[in-house]
């Protein structure tokens, strides 16, 4: 006998909103004050940062609620729709924190018109694919890692850039060319992070690492490709902090030694 | 109601403390005390990678590709006379413990703010602190279980051990 609990559970849905809206709300506060507090953001910043989080939440909610076939947008848990919200902010914020944290120097207005540039695109992505219902069901071909150096920066496991691990899906070939150029402008800027001999290792092993990934997705059944994923990230994740350390402390006046 | 919902279950925000300000902090205090930071930064962001390649079993885009459409999820409407009648134990019993995780996340962050704003203050370095506070909430397997002290408990742990330090009771190195 099947009893329908519409009502009951429509309303159970809007109490658990409620309460996990509450909860988004009292982090986001929390989080603002205790970056305000240690200087992080400025007192004028922190509405925004709230009202930013608070609206992000809302929205990825609503996507789950009345897109059910579209990833919803997690936070901090990897998806489709993640990659493409959740990156852009994840390079805002890697960089406000080199250039707060004074290790480069960056001018902010051509910046954020790039960063805005690659959000924008991103939705458009977003909204075009969605409406051509062309990625999903993803093969797993298409779940590769991001081959482009580049994307290495927000592909290396850990905790702000866990997210970003799946780049060449269908979407990502447009949202690569939205933010190629933010990049290219960050990449310029600090480029004497990178030398000639360190930037060719650096590319060479990001485009052999992809080579070797389609190769072994083509040959390999997924449990192996998964745990080689796993670990094939690490060696680029130590270069590129050791490559900013050593510029850092260049830069202080300090001999860089291991 | 968390079968059907389960994806709504996710509350925001916490990236501020997680990804910003610990890594901004570890940051800037290696940039004041002129001090290497890619070790701590890299042991913070090396995550579990065990349970990082079993969660890749799970991706939402993978799972697609094998047959299995998580995105019906909330489509599905359970037929209640399959299940034992009093279902809202659960969810009662998951909101104590969302409550519980929301206070046990609070005290965490303090304990890592106070810490780093003392650092601050009396210019002792901080990385080390952040990092061994950040690490052990969230510490590759099986360190979980070798060294259990996730949650609050590792935090009193770090205070105390802050404090003795900060008291000359617990030094790293021999005085000369």
């Amino acid at each position: 006998m099947e009893v329908s609990l519409e009502a009951d559970e429509l309303n159970a849905v809007e109490t658990g909103l409620a309460i996990y809206a509450a909860i988004t709300l009292y982090y986001s506060v929390l989080g603002t004050y205790i970056l305000v507090k240690t200087n992080v953001i400025s007192r004028k910043a922190s509405p925004i940062l709230v009202g930013y989080i608070v609206l992000q939440w809302t929205f990825s909610r609503l996507i789950y609620i009345y897109f059910p076939d579209v990833p919803s947008t997690y936070i901090g848990i990897p998806s489709i729709l993640n990659e493409i919200v959740m990156a852009p902010q994840t390079i805002l914020t890697s960089i406000y924190i080199f250039v707060k944290s004074k290790i480069i120097k960056l001018e902010w207005k051509p910046y954020l018109m790039g960063y805005l540039f690659t959000l924008g695109m991103s939705r458009l992505t977003e909204y075009m694919l969605y409406i051509s219902k062309v990625y999903f069901p993803v093969p797993e071909i298409f779940v590769l890692r991001g081959m482009i150096p580049v994307w290495v920066w927000f592909g290396r496991p850990g905790i702000f850039s866990a997210q970003a691990i799946r780049f060449l899906t269908l979407t990502f070939w447009l949202f690569f060319f939205g933010s190629i150029s933010l990049w290219f402008y960050v990449w310029v800027k600090t480029n004497s992070v990178y030398g000639l001999k360190s930037g060719i290792f650096y590319i060479g092993y990001g485009a052999l690492r992809g080579v070797i990934q389609i190769m072994l997705y083509l040959n390999f059944p997924y449990p192996v490709m998964a745990a080689i994923n796993v670990f094939v990230d690490y060696p680029l994740t130590i270069l590129e902090l050791i490559l900013i350390d050593r510029y850092r402390l260049r830069n202080l006046g300090v001999k860089f030694r291991f | 109601m968390y079968v059907e919902y389960e994806d709504l279950w996710v509350a925001g925000g916490r990236w501020l403390l997680t990804s910003l300000a610990f890594m901004y902090w570890i940051w800037e205090d290696s940039q004041m005390h002129k001090k290497r930071a890619w070790p701590w930064l890299f042991l913070l962001s090396l995550g579990s990678p065990f349970e990082t390649y079993i969660g890749r079993f799970y991706l939402y885009e993978v799972l697609a590709g094998r047959g299995i459409y998580p995105y019906l999820v909330p489509l599905f409407k359970y037929d209640t006379s399959h299940f034992a009648e009093p279902i809202w134990a659960l969810d009662t019993l998951f909101f104590w413990d969302l409550f519980h995780g929301v206070v046990t996340q609070t005290i965490i962050y303090f304990v890592i703010f106070w810490v780093y704003r003392d650092c601050k203050k009396s210019g002792q370095r901080a990385t080390p602190w952040i990092f061994a506070a950040r690490f052990i909430q969230e510490a590759p397997f099986p360190i979980t279980y070798a060294i259990p002290l996730g949650g609050y408990t590792g935090q009193i742990f770090i205070m105390i051990g802050y404090i003795l330090h900060k008291h000359g009771y617990l030094r790293w190195r021999k005085r000369k």
